[in-house]
């Protein structure tokens, strides 16, 4: 295994959890299509899809929306996507909502846990930023710490 | 044939109740009861309590504009579901029917029945093949103003077919949430682009030629003859009245 084959397989294996992960924001884009009119909207849920021009009305999908887009130009870390799905879930749940947030954002959020974007940091790849080896998150989803 | 229609009404009950407990929770207990005692009085005055229907007519006379709004819409939700449960239905009568055919007991409206039919008017297998492949059949689609659906509701209802498969009954629930939450009217007028693709959603385009399964069924009674069946033009083209026509969608 040479250096290049490694640096292959680190952006290899980001690039599909990355489509994996635009695939599940895109279906909460079409799925999450709660009206401003009949649930009440949380703030940040609201000023997270402030930009969007697309669904009117619809700030769940504008929010993830923006969320997609984040993502797809690898503007967001794991931890903010975390973040926003419980923020999501925060305000469905203040209207009743749970079982949207555990049918449609617990799988998304779990997988994330797990396995997260920076399995194979983009930095890495990229021969910027910390030199350790391994990268402090590869072991992160086998409940293991920095080894070295 | 009972068990299709057990499956039937215990479909109706569950999508009822599953939009009732949406209701609930999305509009409150005020509405929700206001949408019960609506579905009970409709109910009492198609059994024949003519009482009821006079009750009926008084209290839907004392609704706000809004109240009578929010009203038909989460009727209209509930149309949607019935609709959905009597879609599935129809399949599985289908089904039952098909792998009740026989030779010797066709379904009236089959292929086999149609064969035979031909032959009993003294057709040859020649003729009748020549005779089929004659025929043109084209699909339109029509902009109803009765069955304009958004594409998200359209969504929501396809996705919660998979979903009544599975049985999950937290899925199910948050699917039928969803669907009473979203906006049955979209907000932005559709531009010609939104309609293509909805006209696409309801019938993606064709890969290729007339897809066999239209002949499923073509057995011919004939001696010596194959199944394999005509090479028809069949299906050859569509027609749409919505498309790009702006009429398709409600504004």
């Amino acid at each position: 295994v040479t250096p290049e084959v490694t640096r292959f397989a680190a952006r290899y294996a980001r690039e599909v959890a990355k489509e994996k992960v635009l695939e599940e924001l895109g279906a909460l884009v079409r799925d999450l299509s709660l009206s401003e009119a009949k649930v009440p909207v949380p703030r940040e849920v609201r000023a997270g899809g402030e930009g969007v021009e697309r669904f009117p009305g619809e700030p769940y999908r504008r929010f993830f929306a923006q969320i997609y887009r984040k993502v797809s130009q690898d503007e967001a870390t794991t931890e903010e996507l975390l973040s926003a799905l419980k923020v999501a879930e925060g305000g469905l749940r203040a209207v009743g909502l749970e079982e949207v947030g555990k049918s449609f954002l617990r799988p998304l959020e779990a997988r994330l846990s797990a396995f997260g974007l920076e399995l194979a940091p983009w930095t890495f790849g990229r021969s910027r930023g910390s030199s350790s080896w391994p990268p402090p998150s590869s072991f992160a989803w086998a409940g293991s710490t920095q080894t070295s | 044939m009972t068990e299709p229609f057990e499956l039937l009404k215990a479909e109706v009950d569950l999508l009822g109740r599953l939009l009732g407990e949406a209701i609930r929770r999305v509009s409150g207990e005020r509405f929700f009861a206001l949408v019960e005692e609506v579905r009970l009085l409709a109910k009492a005055r198609r059994q024949g309590d003519e009482g009821a229907g006079e009750a009926l007519w008084k209290r839907v006379g004392t609704l706000s504009t809004e109240e009578a709004e929010a009203l038909v819409r989460a009727f209209t939700h509930y149309f949607h579901l019935v609709n959905l449960a009597e879609e599935r239905h129809r399949v599985r009568v289908n089904r039952v029917r098909a792998q009740a055919e026989t030779p010797e007991n066709p379904r009236p409206e089959g292929f086999l029945a149609l064969a035979q039919a031909l032959k009993a008017r003294g057709l040859s297998l020649e003729e009748a093949e020549a005779h089929l492949n004659r025929l043109e059949l084209l699909l339109t689609f029509t902009a109803h103003p009765t069955e304009t659906r958004r594409r998200t509701l359209r969504h929501h209802l396809e996705a919660l077919q998979g979903e009544l498969e599975e049985g999950d009954r937290t899925r199910l629930y948050a699917r039928v949430a969803l669907l009473y939450a979203t906006e049955e009217v979209r907000k932005a007028r559709p531009s010609v682009e939104d309609e293509i693709k909805g006209g696409f959603t309801t019938c993606p385009p064709p890969s290729g030629g007339p897809s066999p399964r239209w002949w499923r069924g073509w057995r011919p009674p004939w001696s010596g003859s194959t199944a394999r069946g005509p090479a028809s033009k069949a299906l050859s083209a569509s027609g749409a009245g919505s498309a790009g026509t702006g009429m398709g969608t409600p504004s």
